[in-house]
């Protein structure tokens, strides 16, 4: 019996990354921004997200889609502070897919709004395989983690338009050298955008905050030409 | 190890391939990725294996191919393939690199024999 081979050159997320491409058309057409934020468990995130939903109060309208494999604690901390927010709960899973994330805007009130972030499940390698459909990735480190992390996951960070140091105020208790991780991070992502940031003390929030800004005026000029 | 969510999607294109070739059985599977996917090639050939176990498909094998990432020298605008992550520009020895591509994880080739058991 004869063996036959075909040539298939088909991309295995294929399916995740229409879904993915659809969820960008839609907040396109809704004028919305969408950023996808990964990082490791514990690196900071909600709170780096509280502290940003409270400057960028009154400045850009928000929401927000939490990614945890159990519990509501962080879309609890977020509804607190009266904005829209959705909880996916992956039982297990180590990452957001773009189908997740499709139930989740069809939860959330998106129209009117400006940007919408996304905090992917605590994880510094998974979560960058799988596009969500969001228009930038943003990856964060913790001070306390350690400056050795870009050049031990290069994956996540040569695709993330910025990376946010967060828990700087911890920066006198951890030996953390920042020329390092903007050496490493650059070598491979010579555009990446770097912010220094505390969501306790409130360092560097305003800059991360300006960063988001650009992120949806680009995004809106980008779709005006597309549509004109 | 998001490596059982890509068996999974593997699979499931895999049983569609079957589907359009009854009477068949695939043998022999060809993937390819970039090394920055952060992929493990270890833990995906284990949930493979895992995931075929019980299925027309026990057995199979795999060929896993990891390929350089491409890039462009940030200094000299030469592109060079980044092997295991190392980079420098081989033209004038530049440090930073704009990534231009690294592969996706593909499913790049199948083989098929007649006989169905």
């Amino acid at each position: 019996m004869g063996i036959e081979r075909i040539r298939v050159d088909k991309k295995v997320l294929q399916s995740n990354d229409e879904i993915a491409e659809a969820n960008r058309l839609r907040l396109a057409q809704l004028g919305l921004t969408g950023v996808n934020l990964i990082a490791s468990p514990g690196a900071g995130k909600t709170s780096l997200l509280v502290a940003t939903l409270r400057a960028l109060h009154g400045r850009l309208r928000c929401c927000v889609v939490e990614g945890d494999l159990a519990t509501s604690q962080d879309a609890d901390r977020i509804a607190a502070l009266d904005v829209p927010v959705w909880q996916i709960n992956t039982g297990g899973a180590c990452h957001l897919s773009a189908r997740q994330v499709a139930d989740a805007f069809d939860q959330l009130p998106l129209a009117g709004n400006d940007l919408v972030l996304i905090e992917n499940v605590g994880n510094l390698v998974c979560p960058t395989s799988f596009d969500l459909g969001e228009h930038a990735k943003v990856a964060l480190l913790s001070m306390p983690e350690g400056d050795d992390k870009p050049s031990k996951y290069p994956g996540t960070f040569a695709r993330a338009a910025a990376v946010v140091v967060t828990k700087a105020d911890l920066a006198d208790h951890v030996d953390f050298d920042l020329d390092r991780v903007e050496r490493d991070i650059r070598r491979l992502n010579p555009h990446c955008r770097i912010l220094v940031t505390s969501a306790k003390t409130g360092e560097g929030i305003g800059p991360w905050c300006d960063f988001l800004g650009e992120q949806v005026a680009a995004n809106r000029t980008a779709t005006d030409r597309d549509a004109s | 190890m998001h490596e059982m969510s890509l068996a999974a999607a593997i699979l499931e294109q895999l049983e569609e391939l079957a589907r359009d070739h009854p009477g068949k059985r695939i043998t022999r599977v060809r993937l390819a990725w970039g090394e920055l996917q952060q992929i493990n090639e270890y833990a995906l050939r284990e949930a493979l294996k895992l995931i075929t176990e019980d299925g027309p498909m026990k057995g199979v094998e795999l060929d896993l191919l990891v390929e350089p990432a491409r890039g462009r020298c940030s200094d000299c605008g030469e592109p060079y393939d980044l092997v295991n992550g190392e980079q420098r520009c081989p033209t004038c020895g530049g440090r930073q690199v704009d990534l231009l591509l690294d592969k996706p994880l593909t499913l790049e080739q199948i083989e098929l024999t007649g006989e169905t058991e």
